[in-house]
């Protein structure tokens, strides 16, 4: 008789294996536990360590600064007695930065309370949050909260003041900067910043050629050398004088030697998030054994050691939604705090009733905001001049172009017409220059002036030698908003007898495209990273020959202003260069100005103290009230 | 069936090899190339500091060599069987290889009458009785100081192509770059002339000397560390064969837009791809094959007709509407509200047990339950377009054998109605079952693009888009490599699996 496999065995079959896969859940529910416990007892220890450090300051008598106290800036020489034994030259004005505090101090708040995470949403991945290593915007907005530099910018006067620096002294003519670092600085591990620690970041980190941060050292080379002056104190050097030199040297991230240099350089190469800094806030997970992964929340800890005034909310979390309805709904949902919506979106729910009881819609121009554009080929493409070269077709093209009616029917009204490579509320930007307005008939005008005319009647206009005019539109592939750019482009040149033939190229290639000068009008935007952007990377005609960012190949005198501006070390002086540049460009019109792009946030109203700055945001001021 | 089996692995080998080649080839050759997305992340920089940016992702990755040459540099480090020098393995587990040989430099003849020899080797030895502490940070030390003489003759060289390139543009030269943007040596060369006349011509000879001069530097840093390597500061990786054959682990190498592992891209991605799967293909395998097989044993009944009509409208609706329905209606609060919109956990997760407990009077989920509710919605997508196509399959393979004369025969017999059904018609019906499968199952580790995208679900389906829209050489031909290698897999098992459901079928 054989055996057959019947209903009884299957029964026991299924039990047994249930019994199996119950017994290994259990196995993994009590290793979580433990995992749980240890990271517990980390924390502890790490308490235990801040409450004997607290133990011997009492001990010893030493009486902590205020600083922590601090509210509002000064700067400039204060009332205060000044230790200035330090100082590289006698004569050379300091600047002190008494105090770092807060823009809007939520402190003075009633409801103020702290705790609560503030949940922000990126729209794209973040690859890696190791300083300088990680290159894109989202890590840099996770950086910023963790890692500072000597200096920042005031988020309301965008003016440079010291951070981790106390003071400074800055040669006036522009080759050494000497800087004290604060006393209390310290790092979220509770060791102080030194001057150590601002060389060994700049020539062990920034510049050392086996770690993969070119990015960062092939811009620095402006700055020569740092050296060690005393423990507090250091001095930059730099090759010439250049009036961003000041903001180089403030702006890059001081990092902890102690910690980073336990690492080898293909450790921290392949590191993901080796993330640790003198910051309000600190990464939960520090453990370089168990980084953090894309594909997982970024999770921010209060940092409790921080010299400054503290945040109020006990942590930060970062995650990523790349689908733009369910970024939406995560928001409406209060699965996040913060989000950047679409252009329709910030329109339809802003104006929705009831929409302003939950969240703030905030949409405001700062110094991050780039600008759109369509840039004309002034120059030879493959030995031949465009139409372009000439400024009064350029002019035209502008003229055609209604920008008020594009930016209401592609971006749903949000925004200005930009005016030029910078816009208000930039100091940078000339005040007397407004939008060329649309004016069709100014444009045939000039068309006619510029010799071209419909020669044979058919429609199209012809120069003298009855070539039609007729011009390449080079944009980027994928986007809605491209597709309608270029319908209406090419529905205005059509109207005014231009041939525009549309050529889309996906994004990869557009470097290719650039740097061989191969097209006639392309359509683009650029974003800055600093209130006055230095304008030679993008108009210098040193940036034509050598395949620069002056792609469009313009060439009308701008390098004097250019030049100048780069050499002014005095602020107002440097701005009133910069008004005059504007104004060429403006006449010149090497781009058609588009818009200028704001930034937009959704933010839940469960959180207090939530201001727009020039400079952007600053979520360390924000705090959940207590209901 | 053994020696079948065999042959049949081994024929994969070139099979592979194949794929890999030509998926890299079209890649590598399309506009723009290997490495395209690379340089436009530079952003604004100025002309020089990106060109020497570029110079050194160039040097790093090897973008600048053939293409031919970067895929058999690739296929020499992922081969299991090794030739030459052998890699060796420092104490964090980094495979540290033979120091690359710096760059002759181009136009050298412009600038110095001979290019310097490399010096002699010293035959370098460690002392017997040092630690391998010490060994290590010398080899360290020696590396860093190759870099820095390295990246002075990457920056020599970005220089003085900046400065060639400006001067050939000022002087009209024309036909001096590639269609890439990239200096053409041989056309600068014949028009020494016009450089030499040049105002820049002092700038450019500066230039150029400093670059035969870095190349002299590096030359010497080269042999030093390359001595330094000989004497084998770090145990070697793998085991040799024969003379210069040894073998040892594959290396998938690092991907150069996430400067990560590729090994470690994939293990964070796949785990997500195989989970969503291995919940996803049960469902559709445990309600499509009972329902194909009810409707075709009622074949013509309501059921059939109305099961058929659901399921090819399943198939129809496309899948990135259905998604964006779903976190709409089923995720927002506004309406149902029911699933969380997107990720894999829930913000609080990793304060979860693992299992559901009962805490302080109610019931708190659980890491499990937590992620299964996560992932929810995204394998509902997954799933419903699935039925349609294998019940079809199954009613159609069904009712073929209903209508053979082997049926009749049991029918007649007295077979019972459900032996006939389960053991002799649903057997038999296995094979088209098995084939789906198969084609299947490779699908699976390959991810859905649609889903991931929308669910923000960090799948292979999403790195592998990427890594085709970035043109990033390692994670595309690792990824490559990876689906092909199953779907060959994939199609031996089916070809063993019909060998034991079909008797007739042998491979002798």
């Amino acid at each position: 008789m054989q055996n057959k496999f019947g209903l009884k065995d299957f029964v026991l079959m299924l039990l047994v294996s249930i019994s199996v896969v119950l017994s290994v859940l259990v196995m993994i529910q009590d290793d979580r536990g433990w995992e749980q416990n240890e990271a517990l007892a980390d924390k502890i220890g790490t308490i235990e360590q801040l409450v004997a450090r607290l133990e011997s300051k009492l001990d010893s008598g030493i009486i902590v600064a205020g600083s922590s106290n601090g509210n509002g800036h000064s700067t400039g020489t204060s009332a205060v007695a000044h230790d200035e034994s330090w100082t590289k030259q006698a004569g050379v004005p300091i600047q002190w930065f008494d105090t770092f505090g807060f823009a809007a101090d939520p402190r003075n708040e009633d409801d103020y309370r702290l705790g609560g995470y503030f949940k922000e949403t990126f729209e794209a991945q973040p690859v890696k949050l190791t300083p300088v290593l990680a290159e894109d915007t989202y890590a840099r907005r996770v950086g910023d909260q963790v890692v500072e530099s000597l200096g920042y910018l005031n988020p309301e006067t965008l003016e440079h003041e010291g951070l981790l620096a106390e003071a400074w002294q800055y040669d006036p003519n522009g080759y050494w900067l000497r800087v004290r670092i604060r006393k209390n600085a310290r790092f979220s591990d509770g060791m102080p910043v030194t001057a150590e620690d601002v060389r060994w970041s700049f020539h062990d980190y920034v510049n050392n050629p086996q770690l993969e941060t070119e990015s960062l050292r092939s811009i620095m080379t402006n700055m020569e050398r740092v050296d060690i002056v005393d423990e507090r104190t250091v001095d930059i050097f730099f090759t010439e004088p250049d009036a961003y030199n000041l903001q180089m040297a403030s702006g890059f991230s001081i990092l902890p030697k102690h910690f980073y240099s336990q690492f080898t350089s293909t450790q921290i190469n392949q590191s993901t998030a080796l993330l640790m800094g003198s910051g309000p806030f600190k990464l939960e997970n520090l453990d370089p054994d168990n980084q953090w992964t894309p594909g997982t929340d970024v999770v921010l800890v209060r940092n409790e050691q921080y010299w400054g005034p503290k945040p109020a909310l006990a942590g930060m979390r970062f995650d990523t939604i790349t689908e733009d309805v369910a970024k939406l709904t995560s928001f409406i949902n209060g699965e996040t705090h913060m989000i950047t919506p679409s252009s329709p979106q910030y329109v339809e729910k802003s104006s929705q009733p009831g929409w302003d009881d939950d969240a703030y819609s905030l949409k405001w121009l700062n110094m991050r905001s780039g600008y759109l554009f369509f840039g004309w080929q002034c120059g030879e493409r493959n030995g031949k001049f465009t139409p372009f070269h000439d400024k009064r077709v350029r002019q035209a093209m502008t003229l055609n172009l209604d920008r008020e009616l594009m930016i209401r029917d592609i971006w749903a009204g949000l925004d200005n017409v930009a005016v030029g490579p910078n816009n208000p509320p930039s100091p940078a930007a000339n005040p007397d220059i407004s939008p060329w307005p649309y004016d069709p008939d100014r444009a045939i005008a000039l068309l006619a002036e510029a010799g071209w005319v419909d020669r044979d009647g058919n429609g199209v206009l012809e120069d003298e030698n009855g070539v039609e005019f007729e011009f390449e539109f080079t944009r980027a592939s994928g986007g809605q908003t491209g597709e309608r750019m270029q319908k209406y482009l090419v529905d205005r040149c059509a109207a005014i007898g231009i041939r525009c033939v549309p050529k889309v190229i996906d994004w990869s290639l557009y470097d290719q495209i650039l740097k061989t000068r191969n097209f006639d009008a392309i359509a683009m935007g650029w974003s800055a990273t600093s209130p006055e952007s230095d304008p030679s990377q993008i108009w210098h005609t040193d940036a034509i020959q050598n395949q620069g960012h002056n792609f469009i190949q313009w060439d009308a005198g701008q390098d004097q202003y250019i030049d100048g501006i780069k050499a002014e070390l005095d602020f107002n002086k440097r701005m009133a260069i910069f008004h005059q540049f504007h104004s060429l460009i403006n006449e010149e019109q090497p781009y058609t100005f588009i818009r200028s792009v704001p930034w937009k946030r959704f933010i839940s109203k469960k959180f207090s103290n939530v201001h727009t700055y020039p400079k952007g945001i600053e979520q360390r001021e924000y705090y959940m009230p207590a209901n | 069936m053994l020696t079948y089996i065999l042959r049949r692995l081994l024929f994969m080998i070139p099979t592979l090899i194949g794929i890999t080649l030509l998926v890299f080839l079209i890649i590598a050759y399309s506009p723009g190339g290997i490495g395209a997305s690379l340089k436009v992340s530079g952003g604004q920089m100025e002309a020089t500091s990106a060109a020497v940016r570029e110079a050194y992702l160039e040097d790093r990755y090897g973008l600048d060599d053939a293409p031919i040459v970067q895929y058999f540099r690739w296929l020499g480090r992922v081969s299991p069987v090794k030739f030459g020098t052998r890699d060796q393995i420092d104490p964090t587990g980094e495979f540290v290889r033979s120091p690359k040989l710096p760059k002759e430099p181009k136009l050298w003849e412009w600038f110095a009458s001979s290019l310097t020899e490399y010096p002699e080797a010293s035959g370098f030895a460690f002392e017997p009785n040092e630690t391998d502490k010490i060994k290590a940070r010398t080899y360290r030390r020696q590396t860093n100081i190759y870099a820095q003489a390295r990246a002075g003759l990457i920056t020599a060289k970005a220089e003085l192509d900046q400065l060639l390139g400006a001067e050939a543009g000022l002087a009209d030269l024309r036909g001096f770059r590639d269609s890439k943007g990239k200096i053409k040596y041989s056309v600068i060369n014949k028009n020494r002339t016009i450089f030499e006349a040049s105002d820049s011509w002092g700038q450019i000879n500066a230039a150029g000397e400093l670059l035969v001069n870095n190349y002299t530097t590096a030359q010497i840093e080269w042999t030093t560390l390359k001595g330094f390597f000989d004497a084998q500061p770090f145990p070697q990786a793998g085991f040799g064969v024969i003379g210069p054959i040894s073998v040892s682990s594959p290396d998938l190498g690092r991907s150069f837009t996430k400067s990560r592992p590729v090994i470690l891209l994939i293990k964070d991605a796949l785990p997500i791809t195989i989970l969503l799967n291995l919940i996803a293909l049960p469902i559709i395998y445990f309600i499509a094959i009972p329902c194909g097989m009810l409707a075709a044993v009622k074949s013509g009944s309501l059921f059939d007709r109305l099961s058929g009509a659901f399921f090819i409208g399943l198939w129809s609706f496309p899948v990135p509407l259905a998604g964006v329905l779903a976190i709409g209606y089923l995720s927002s609060n506004e309406y149902l509200g029911l699933f969380p919109v997107a990720g894999l956990h829930d913000a609080a997760a990793d304060g979860f047990t693992y299992l559901p407990t009962r805490a302080s009077g109610f019931w708190e989920r659980g890491y499990l339950l937590d992620i299964i509710w996560h992932v929810f919605l995204p394998i509902m997508c997954l799933v419903y377009g699935g039925f349609a196509v294998l019940s079809k399959q199954t009613r159609a393979a069904m009712l073929d054998n209903f209508n053979m004369d082997y049926v009749r025969t049991a029918k007649a017999k007295g077979v019972s109605h459900k032996n006939v059904v389960f053991a002799h018609v649903f057997r038999n019906s296995l094979l088209p079952l098995i084939t789906m499968f198969v084609s299947i199952f490779p699908a699976m580790l390959a991810g859905s693009v649609v889903i991931e995208q929308i669910f923000t679900v960090p799948g292979m389906g999403r790195l592998t888009l990427e890594s085709i829209n970035l043109r990033d050489r390692e994670l595309l031909l690792a990824n490559t490599m990876m689906i092909s290698a199953v779907n060959l897999m994939a199609l031996l098992l089916a070809d063993i699996l019909y060998a034991f459901a079909d008797p007739r079928i042998s491979f002798k």
